[in-house]
């Protein structure tokens, strides 16, 4: 037999046993301590980790002014400048430092011409406009229905927005949070474009005038479709419905209403170039639902019958009754 | 009496209360049914599941307080839980005995020899708590697969569903009662290879595989007491390797972290003084950390940390969910779901009507065994009137619902029913749409009320000239919760003519079909 | 199994022995109590079963209010059934959308002989609610000022609550019953949450108040002056010196929708009634019928005229009066 293995570590002592007493009741303490905080104690309701946001984004009204200026002609460019000029002139609206993000429509894929989406030049007026004011940036965005790349680019309005020298930012599935609208039925725990908005102080609405088949018409109120992230075309069993809560979701600073060509059918998405009318009016307007009721009369339309139109009015997101706000009519045809 | 017999006794308890407790998974109010049992309470007692639906939820359910007590325990006493609670190891520890009795006394010791493999449950420990643990921001990556090897789920996952089957079909009383749960053959294929291999190395899964007695084995790092040796006595034969339950080197260094405090040693030892319990460190040494070195565990984890976004990249989470994963009423949503479900299916075998089924490998790996609803399988479909899945459920992937949550009724008007899905009709397999014949029986078995599926009313001729009344089964997605019994009934036994799929399902509100509800 | 007989137990380990098994002994007293509580699916589960569970309502009212109780267990009803509890009345239910009834009957105090029978009407919408409210609504009966509408005739109490009608009809007309009637009405407007209230004061405005016989504004849900093809319209009782006449108005969804609906309703007099067309003012009909006059006309979205007027000129008059009041209102 082998001699026995001498011991080869250190006996139990009394200090060695309370030093590893000591850490197992620390390790007791700990365990309980977090149980306690990690506990659930009630009956789970709803898991949900998403913590949604106020979805509002408001960022007006502005200093007094003129609530609409109406502007005709065929130049875009030149038309704007009248109707902002009428309007107080755009440092009224943009001061120096301002940040602001400007929300065109680029839903689709289809060139500038066929009058579905916003109209480059218009644009790069716009940002030559708030540039000139003393805007510390401009950004341009849109979260489109077809893939965003090729829409910037095939409306021109990537191209337009570099030139101008502003900031494109294309929505990617990180640039959405979940927001609520108070009071809203459909806009709950909605993913709402939210990452460009970080900073900005003005936003600027920019639409073209379209009918829409399901609406009645796409204008400056359907423009704000586009902030919405998520499977959105639900929203279109109530389309009237979501429309107004946008409208009450978002307080543009300004917004741009392109009547210049307007698409009287087959909207929103047209095609062909009979689809569109020179109607030669463009509108600059600190109330969306004001702007929208006169677009509709270049749809040779009532807003009654547009049903989000009234609906918004009931709820005094804006007036249908343009006329009230003496809106200043301009040429910009001389 | 000797502590190693307290010990036999204390495992012969724990094991045949968990096979009762397993035999009253089911509804009902006999005293071999559900009644008060906590059916769950193994599971709640399980430290793993504990920790792992804490990392992935940062939260710890009501009811796995029972799992602190344990740790409590675990950390004071090592893993006691393992040689003396665990069922599993009940299991693995008998077989062992059973096969090595016969055998020569050398071969006995040195099959309890500690092997460097034993340090392969750490990793596997660390990889699975580093899955769960992945951090959650806008992207929810915690995937909880603990549930496949951890041993409580698994031995209730191979109990319930495979065992008791086959001591049904085998003895024919009404033990298992004629269910059926698809999948079977690969978890009971598991548990089958698990309990074998005792006979090569008997505890093996203990030893090698389980991440529980992993994670036990690091909890009882500063434990008081535990097994030890006064060398200076020890005539060096190795027989108290001969019953180790852990293969821990009791004589020194002991591996403290893989004793399953099992006792024998200090029945083995011949002169009963070298081998003892008592005060912490051993004077024959010890190893109290885990055998796994710093490199490998650091791989597990990050191996842990990339199984969750390699699990998601194929979108089964996202565009591609899994419409044809019907989870039970009263889930909670995917993400949040696939954190919390350990995979245990309790709620499969206390459902009544058999409709719950464990995921298999045909749908998405991540989901395995995870519960989800079989209408062509079982009596019925989901019933309407029916809780018993969230409340069997112990870690809340399933909530547990009143029954005015799931029917809509009281407080709970405005939201309306819960809704599983929803029931499509395939036109081109109907007998009243394609087969000019009379059929209804989806429409007349449909349980809610007003009837989510109505009829069209239509006179058709046939190819003989003559005039058949049809009506023709139309759904209304406002009423349709998605129970089944529609699919379950229909006469066309092979592809069903009505089928449900997961959406519109509550749960989920990307999933809705309708805009609004009519409650709502 | 080998063992060594070398060891004898000592005192610490025969004691921790005994803490072990005193624990597993404490652990089978928790169980044989636990399994006593009935867990919650059970419970469910065991409720007479799933068909009888959704069959069998609970009580109409979770808690009744002071002195109140209930005689028996609720009885429910489908529209197949339905008439076996109302009987001919029935027929007026299933026309305005009936779903189900559950009736219950109560001791209105302890000691009391006298009882009151409630019965819930699910009409499935507030304006079918509504309808079958007005309809049945005794002239000169007294506001309950409970839930949305209600009122208080003789020995009974009905009201509106969203979709739902209940009547509260006591065994006899007294101060006791009634009062009982009350606090059981206010207890289940309380306790009760619907979606949505009907909200019929628009429409009710739309009638002038000069010769209205009072309370008798009703919402006719279906079969208006028996043509099948209207539906929900308000009518009004109107006295004039000794003759009656009626005045009707309902709101369609456009022009477009009440312009058809006044031709249809002059088309049906004409043709299925036998009356005969006569002149009358541009955007208006006239319909002579059974020795009185029709009088239809389309305002705007609004469908509006005069129900059996004693004569031409008079249902001239009335229609002209609810036009213009109906075009006052909604320009």
């Amino acid at each position: 037999m082998n001699p026995p293995p001498p011991n080869i570590g250190p006996a139990a002592t009394r200090r060695e046993f309370l030093k590893r007493g000591l850490k197992a009741g620390a390790g007791v303490a700990a365990t309980a301590a977090l149980g306690a905080w990690l506990l659930n104690r009630h009956p789970p309701g709803d898991f949900s980790r998403v913590v949604s946001r106020d979805a509002r984004r408001y960022f007006g009204p502005s200093a007094p002014g003129p609530a609409m200026a109406i502007a005709t002609g065929r130049d875009r460019a030149a038309m704007l400048q009248r109707a902002l000029a009428a309007m107080g002139g755009m440092g009224r609206f943009i001061t120096g430092g301002d940040k602001v993000l400007v929300k065109v429509n680029a839903a689709f894929a289809t060139p500038a011409f066929l009058g579905a989406t916003t109209n480059p030049e218009l644009l790069t007026e716009i940002i030559r406009q708030c540039r000139a004011a003393g805007a510390a940036s401009v950004v341009v965005t849109d979260n489109p229905i077809n893939a965003p790349e090729s829409c910037f680019e095939l409306t021109g309005i990537g191209g337009a927005t570099r030139a101008a020298g502003a900031d494109l930012y294309v929505p990617g599935p990180g640039s959405f949070r979940s927001g609520t609208l108070p009071g809203g039925h459909l806009i709950r725990d909605w993913p709402v474009l939210d990452e460009p908005f970080s900073g900005i102080t003005k936003l600027i609405g920019v639409a073209p005038v379209k009918s829409h088949h399901r609406a009645g018409a796409s204008m400056t109120m359907k423009n704000w479709y586009g902030l919405l992230g998520g499977r959105r075309n639900q929203f279109h069993q109530d389309i009237d419905g979501i429309i107004v809560e946008l409208a009450a979701m978002v307080r543009p600073t300004f917004v741009v209403l392109d009547g210049t060509d307007s698409m009287m059918a087959n909207g929103p998405t047209g095609g062909s170039l009979a689809d569109l009318k020179a109607t030669s009016t463009l509108i600059v307007s600190t109330d969306p639902v004001a702007a929208d009721a006169f677009g509709a009369t270049l749809l040779e339309r009532s807003f009654r019958d547009i049903p989000y139109l009234v609906g918004a009015a009931k709820q005094g997101l804006g007036t249908v009754d343009y006329e009230s706000l003496h809106p200043v009519r301009v040429s910009a045809t001389s | 009496m000797r502590i190693s017999t307290t010990r036999r006794i204390a495992q012969a308890f724990f094991f045949a209360l968990f096979a009762w407790l397993c035999v009253a998974t089911a509804v009902g109010t006999r005293l071999w049914q559900w009644r008060g049992w906590p059916i769950s309470w193994f599971l709640q007692l399980d430290p793993l599941v504990a920790v792992g639906t804490a990392l992935a939820t940062r939260s710890l359910y009501t009811g796995l307080t029972w799992a602190l007590g344990v740790v409590v325990l675990t950390l004071l006493l090592g893993r006691v839980f393992c040689g003396w609670i665990c069922p599993f190891g009940t299991i693995h520890h008998f077989v062992g005995w059973l096969s090595q009795r016969a055998r020569p006394l050398k071969v006995r010791m040195a099959a309890n020899r500690y092997h460097p493999a034993q340090a392969l449950k750490y990793a596997l420990l660390a990889l699975l708590l580093a899955a769960a643990a992945v951090p959650v921001g806008r992207l929810s990556l915690a995937t909880l697969q603990t549930g496949l090897l951890d041993p409580i789920p698994l031995v209730s996952r191979s109990f319930n569903l495979v065992v008791l089957s086959m001591a049904d079909l085998l003895t024919g009383k009404g033990l298992g009662a004629g269910r059926f749960y698809s999948g079977a053959g690969l978890i009971g294929a598991l548990f089958l290879v698990f309990v074998l291999l005792n006979i090569v190395v008997p505890r093996f899964y203990c030893r090698f595989i389980c991440p529980l007695g992993a994670l036990l084995g690091v909890l009882g790092r500063y434990a008081p007491w535990g097994i030890g040796a006064r060398r200076s006595k020890c005539i060096d034969c190795g027989l108290c390797d001969l019953n180790c339950a852990g293969a821990c080197n009791p004589i020194g260094p002991v591996r403290h972290s893989d004793c399953l405090m099992c006792m024998n040693c200090l029945d083995d030892c011949p002169s009963g003084e070298p081998i003892g319990y008592g005060a912490r460190p051993s004077p024959g040494g010890e190893i109290a950390t885990p055998g796994i070195s710093r490199r490998d565990f650091m791989v597990s984890v990050a191996a842990g940390l990339a199984v969750a976004p390699l699990a998601r990249l194929g979108g089964s989470t996202a565009g591609d969910w899994q419409a044809g994963i019907i989870r039970p009423p009263g889930a909670v949503s995917e993400e949040e779901f696939l954190a919390r479900c350990i995979k245990c299916d309790e709620c499969i075998r206390v459902c009544p009507t058999n409709v719950l089924q464990p995921s298999g490998l045909s749908s998405d790996w991540e989901a395995l065994w995870t519960p989800r609803m079989n209408n062509r399988e079982g009596r019925s479909g989901c019933q309407a009137n029916c809780i018993a899945c969230g409340h069997a459920c112990p870690t809340g992937a399933i909530r547990p619902l009143t029954l005015d949550e799931r029917t809509g009724r009281g407080e709970f008007e405005a939201a309306g029913p819960i809704r599983v899905g929803l029931a499509y009709v395939d036109r081109g397999r109907c007998l009243p749409w394609a087969m000019e014949r009379p059929c209804i029986v989806c429409e007349e078995i449909c349980p809610v009320s007003p009837k989510a599926i109505h009829l069209d009313e239509v006179v058709q001729v046939t190819r003989d000239g003559a005039s058949v009344h049809l009506q023709r089964p139309v759904v209304d997605p406002a009423r349709c919760i998605g129970c089944g019994v529609c699919e379950h009934e229909c006469p066309m036994n092979g592809l069903r003519a009505i089928r449900v799929t997961a959406d519109n399902e509550s749960r989920e509100r990307s999933h809705a079909v309708l805009l609004r509800h009519e409650n709502e | 199994m080998y063992h060594s007989n070398a060891r004898v137990p000592g005192a610490g380990e025969k004691a921790v022995s005994a803490c072990v098994l005193a624990v597993l002994a404490a652990v089978v007293v928790w169980l044989f109590l636990q399994q006593r509580n009935f867990d919650p699916a059970v419970t469910v589960a065991t409720m007479g079963g799933p068909a009888a569970a959704a069959k069998a309502p609970q009580d109409l009212l979770r808690s009744w209010p002071e002195g109140i109780s209930s005689m028996g267990a609720p009885e429910a009803f489908t529209p197949t059934s339905l008439s076996d509890k109302i009987d001919g009345k029935a027929d007026l239910y299933l026309s305005a959308g009936f779903l189900s009834l559950a009736s219950q009957r109560l001791k209105v105090a302890v000691g009391s002989a006298a009882w009151l029978e409630m019965f819930v009407f699910d009409m499935g919408s507030p304006s079918n609610a509504y309808s079958v409210f007005s309809s049945q609504r005794r002239p000169g009966a007294a506001d309950a000022g409970v839930a949305d509408y209600s009122y208080q005739a003789e020995n009974e109490l009905c009201l509106v609550l969203g979709r739902y009608y209940v009547e509260l009809v006591g065994s006899e007309r007294s101060e006791q019953v009634m009062h009982a009637a009350q606090s059981v009405a206010q207890a289940y407007a309380g306790a009760t949450k619907v979606a949505e209230h009907a909200d019929v004061g628009a429409e009710k405005a739309l009638f002038p108040q000069v010769g209205l016989i009072a309370d008798s504004i009703a919402l006719v849900p279906s079969d208006v002056f028996g043509f099948d093809g209207l539906r929900d319209v308000f009518v009004a009782r109107y006295r004039e010196g000794t003759s009656e006449l009626t005045l009707f108005a309902a709101r369609r969804p456009s022009e477009a929708d009440s312009a058809k609906a006044s031709r249809d309703l002059l088309a049906f007099f004409v043709d299925d009634c036998g009356g005969k067309a006569d002149e009358a003012p541009s955007g208006a009909g006239i319909v002579a019928l059974e020795g009185r006059f029709e009088a239809v006309a389309a305002v705007g979205p609004y469908l509006v005229g005069v129900h059996q007027a004693p004569d031409r000129e008079t249902a001239l008059r009335w229609l002209g009066i609810i036009r213009s009041r109906v075009s006052g209102q909604h320009p």
